[in-house]
Formats: structure tokens, sequence, C-alpha cells
């Protein structure tokens, strides 16, 4: 029988796992199966390795985040936080040997019960790391102060905008405005709300918010009804036109309130009490018939994502009634975000994963991105033993850009990780074995 | 699991130090401010994600190291089944394939597998052929070569194979920790029928 000669050719740019066709129809960019690849600039390579780790903390509790942000001196922090409380990575931790001890201190400890052991919801907010996770209240610590509670007001003082201290009487008092204190102790105002011009060389003017929230070490900021010391913790943080929200909220009176959205006033992310200061607020999403499961921010709007719609949030620039709720859709059924922690954003993008695809958000719409490996993702997230959590990641390292979503879904036997590289708009799978991903990736400084 | 090797290279070296470094003490141009309680340079960092280890129960750090593509766990990547020839799929013939030409990156001493699969119409099964590929392929013997290795260059390998059946699908499968490894292309040389065997 004769013969003919033939050449079967695979080169890059390989396009990723395709399963919506057998394997005999797919093209030759595709795969039908891949583990522990990365496909990037038109290689076939093995992924990066993953086999150093940093100790955990001395507790050995689930660590719910880890962050870096920039104080207020310009200086770096990289925290964790468990259900002890939390913990800064020290600056001599590369010292051998490396031990939990050496590597992490306690900034400090919850002075009450805080939330369950989920991802926690964590927002940088001028110069200051806030994070709430399910419980009722909202924390914050600004890396400078170590001993918690506010400082008590002193005389000749720079402050910034929104600055606390505690005044004579007890009561936390607020810097409406950044300046330096006087040379003698103010006559505080000592009614909710009421504002005292504190006459240094740049007078500063504070306004009275009641009792301090519970704090050691960091302190508790969500104090949402000062008279009779009702704090609110959430489940989801974002920020938004200079003001803190928090979204399916946790409070201390009443419970969780899945539909209910909390802003602060412009710049002053520790007044949540409408009555301490009108710019703060509250709005209960009643009008549609699911609760919130995420919210993001992409570019000027916000995007809080419900079971089965989103809610389009943007800024109205009024004080009292500072945001406009656009339900983009309010039906029973329809697009929204089932993973509470399966969302990310990254600048002018999103992305969460809706019962029927993944989808993109951005500022020109929605777009699906589940493509060719859809079905296998939602095979493996049918597998979930826990919460699936998503990340988006613009680079591991500054010299290896890889802008890719990363969706870690904790199975059986370890992790599988699916990877989206947004510039290639291909899906790659990875397996992690006898190790479960608990929270976000982050890049942080460790130096 | 490893944790860092306190006796290895150090992958996070200290920070130099230089003009800027954070303030030990309330600065003078802002006499009221407070200084930091710890805090870090913000010179170094990594990709860290919290992990938990199911074998020995401890939370930890796991660190993505982008300079080091020796992944420690198995990987697998599977071509697609083809129907030669591509540009008209002609199904129910042997195909006989008899060379691989792979191209790659050298990155580092690294052993993978080139495999080809045909299905047997006669046994109704799937049959494998598995040819094992070392990185460098020869052994380094001239000075230049070991001092150039690995160059990240694109090199070749012709590799010798016999394969015979329907529908040939290549897959590539490495060990964990057995070296990094990059394929720029590969390509299946091979000769079909010209009739059915219907």
């Amino acid at each position: 029988m004769s013969k003919t000669y033939f050449e079967l050719k695979y080169r890059g740019p390989y396009k990723g796992v395709h399963v919506e066709l057998p394997e005999d129809l797919i093209t030759p960019d595709y795969t039908p199966f891949m583990n522990n690849f990365i496909l990037k600039n038109g290689e076939i390579r093995s992924r990066p390795r993953q086999g150093l780790y940093l100790p955990g903390p001395p507790d050995n509790n689930p660590i719910l985040f880890i962050t870096s942000f920039m104080d207020a001196n310009n200086v770096y922090h990289t925290c964790i936080v468990t259900a002890t409380g939390l913990w800064q990575l020290n600056r001599t931790w590369q010292r051998t040997p490396i031990t939990s001890t050496k590597t992490w201190s306690l900034v400090g400890a919850y002075p009450i019960q805080p939330g369950p052991n989920n991802p926690a919801a964590i927002q940088v907010f001028v110069n200051k790391l806030f994070w709430t996770n399910g419980g009722t209240n909202l924390w914050q610590w600004d890396g400078i102060t170590s001993v918690g509670a506010p400082n008590i007001w002193q005389k000749n003082t720079a402050y910034k905008q929104g600055a606390q201290v505690i005044d004579s009487h007890g009561n936390v008092q607020v810097a409406g405005n950044s300046g330096i204190s006087g040379s003698t102790t103010p006559t505080w105002s000592t009614s909710l709300a009421g504002t005292t011009v504190d006459n240094g060389t740049t007078p500063i003017t504070w306004t009275e918010g009641g009792k301090p929230a519970p704090s050691n070490g960091f302190q508790a900021v969500g104090m949402v009804d000062a008279t009779n010391g009702v704090t609110a913790g959430a489940f989801f943080l974002i920020e938004l036109n200079a003001q803190l929200l928090m979204l399916n909220t946790v409070e201390s009176s009443g419970g969780n309130f899945p539909q209910r959205v909390r802003w602060t006033p412009s710049g002053l992310p520790t007044i949540w009490d409408p009555n301490v200061n009108i710019g703060a607020g509250f709005n209960d999403e009643l009008d549609v018939p699911d609760s919130i499961l995420g919210a993001m921010t992409v570019g000027t709007t916000a995007f809080i994502l419900r079971q089965n719609g989103i809610t389009e949030v943007t800024s109205t620039g009024q004080g009292i009634n500072p945001f406009n709720f656009n339900h983009l859709w309010a039906s029973d059924r329809g697009i929204g975000n089932i993973y509470p922690f399966g969302y990310a954003s990254y600048g002018p993008l999103g992305i969460f994963i809706s019962s029927d695809d993944i989808y993109n958000v951005s500022l020109g719409g929605f777009n699906r991105i589940g493509g060719m490996a859809r079905d296998a993702i939602y095979t493996d997230l049918y597998q979930a033993v826990s919460n699936p959590v998503g990340s988006i990641i613009p680079y591991y390292q500054l010299n290896y850009v890889y802008n890719h979503y990363k969706l870690v879904i904790p199975q059986d036997a370890g992790t599988k990780i699916w990877n989206y590289s947004i510039e290639e708009s291909s899906w790659q799978s990875e397996f992690k074995s006898n190790t479960s991903f608990v929270g976000h990736s982050r890049y942080c400084f460790t130096g | 699991m490893q944790i860092v090797n306190p006796n290895g290279p150090n992958p996070f070296p200290p920070p130099p130090i230089k003009p800027g470094a954070p303030p030990t003490k309330p600065l003078g141009s802002s006499p009221g401010l407070l200084t930091s309680t710890g805090g870090l340079y913000g010179v170094n960092g990594a990709l860290l994600t919290p992990v938990f280890n199911s074998i020995t129960g401890k939370s930890n750090i796991l660190i993505m190291d982008a300079n080091n593509f020796d992944c420690e766990e198995d990987g697998e990547y599977d071509f697609p089944q083809e129907i030669p020839p591509r540009e008209q799929p002609q199904e129910g013939r042997d195909v006989t394939c008899h060379l691989v030409i792979l191209k790659y990156r050298e990155l580092g001493y690294a052993r993978f597998a080139v495999n080809l699969t045909t299905y047997k119409r006669l046994t109704d099964s799937f049959v494998t052929v598995q040819y094992l590929v070392n990185i460098p392929p020869i052994p380094l013997k001239t000075r230049m070569r070991k001092q150039s290795f690995p160059d990240k260059e694109i090199h070749t390998l012709y590799i010798p194979i016999q394969v015979v059946g329907e529908r040939p699908q290549a897959s590539i499968t490495r060990s964990g920790k057995s070296g990094p490894m990059s394929i720029t292309s590969l390509t299946i040389c091979g000769n079909a029928d010209q009739t059915p065997q219907m």
C-alpha cells in the first residue's frame, strides 16, 4: 500500500486547555489536558517552583490574608492575620536559623472574638491597613502605633486628617483636617459629633466620636452607632471615591445583614456613624432578591456582586447620598457571583465566577472568559472541599511579568489551580499536592 | 515540604543600606510624627500565598520562585489527537510515525519523556511508545560547552521513534524536580496510508 508523507507541527503561541470539543477535533495550538506547565511567550515550560516557604506564625492557625502596605512614615509592613491577631514580618527574618518566632512578631491579639476562618477582606487606605472577616468589627493598624489604643491628645503635635486621639474625657476625637495641635488642651465637646477647634499653628477641627472601640496593638474602628456602642464588621471591604465601604455587614446588634452596604465620609475611614458625620451612611439593597457575595472597584465604578445579579455603584458627588446604586439586573436568576472569595480585580479589570461561566468586567462591559476550558474548571469547582479563592497577579517578580487570574480550588489531595493568562486569553492548569491554598496570592515585600 | 534552607543560598538577601532608610526616631521635619513599629525597606519582594499543609498540619507562606522552573510536581502536556493529513483528514487509516523533531530552550539539566500514542484497531486499545530525553543529550565534553551550559538558546533534538496506528497523539511528561524544561515546537513526521482500510 502506498504511503503519503506528512508532518504534524506544533508551535506557539499555545492557547491552553480545550475541552469543548473531542481531542481529535481541536486545533494544534490547544491541549486537551495539561498539568504543571506554563504557556508563555510561545513556549511550553515547566511551571515555576513552588517549593520554598516562609514559616507560618507561631500560633499555627490558618492565615486569613497576607499583604504589604506603606505607613505614613514611608515604611513598609508585610502583615498576616490569624485567629490570634495581627502579625508582621520582622526585618531580620532571614537570619538563620529561620524560625516562626524570628520571622513573625505579634502586633496585637484580638481583644474579642474575631470572625470565622475565611479569607479576610482587606483594604489599604490613607496609609493604614483595614481588615474584617465576618466578625462584628472592622480592624485597623497604621503601622506606627504599637500600643493599639488611640494616643492621648498631645500639644504642639502634627496630626493627619482622620487621626484619632483620646480626649481628656476618654472619648475618641477624629481630626477633620491635617494640622498641628495647640499648646493648651482645648475645651473638648462632650456631645457626640460635637466639634472642637484646636487652635495650634495650623488649627485642627476635631469631631467627637464617642467611646473608643476595643483595641490591642491594633484597633477596631467600625463603630456604627456610637450612642449605643454598636460595632460592625463585614465580609467585604472596598474603597470608592476616597470612601471606605463595608458590604454584607455583621453587626453587634442585629447580626448579619447580607444586603447592607455601609460607608464612611470621604477621607475619614474611621467614622461609620451617620450621627457623628453625615457623610457616613448605609443602604440596604432590599429591592433585589439575593444577598451580597462580593464587591470590587473597577476604575471609578464599583460593582456589588450578588448571587444572581450585579449592582453598579457610582459616586454622586453629594455628601449625604454619595452613591448611586444601579442594579444592572435584579432577576431571580441571572449572571452573578457564586463564590464569595473567587473574584478578583486589578485596576480597570475584574473577574468573577457565575453559575454559567466565568466573566470579566471592565468599563467596556462584561465578557465571558471561561472559553474552551469552562467545563473542566466547573468540574473542578464541583469537587472543591473549601472556598475557591481568586487573585489577579500581574507578576511573579518584576523580572517575570505574567498577568493572570489565579483560581485556586482546594480538593482532597491538594489544590487544583487554574491560571487565566489575561494577555493571551488562555487557561492553564496546575496541581499542588498535600497543600491547601487558604488566601489570596499577593506580591509582598520581604526585605 | 521544604523550609527555606538555612545553609543554602539566601533567596532574599538583606537589602543594601542606603540613604533614605526608614527612620528610627521622630522625623526632624515632623516633630510630632511617631516612629513606625517594625517594618521593611520595601526593596525585596516575592509572590506569597498563605497555605496549609495537610501532611504536617502547619500553616505556611508559599513562595512562587520565578527564577526556578524546576517544578516540584509531576507535569504533563498533551497535544491533540491527529488525523493526518491535516489539510484533508482521512478517518480510519493507519499511519506510521518515524521521527519527532523537538526544539527546546536549554535552561539546565533536565530529564523528561516524549510520548506518542496511537489507537490499535485490531486490539481496540491505545499503545504508547515513550522516548526519554536528557538535556543535554550529549555529555558536556568541551570546555566551551561546559562554560556555556545552560546557554538559554533553542536547541533541536531528532528523536527516532517507530509507532503505527490510528490518530497519533504526542505528549510530554516529566517527574517532579527533574529539571527545568521549555519546549518551543514539536513536529511529528510520518507516512499515512493513501487508501482506506475499510
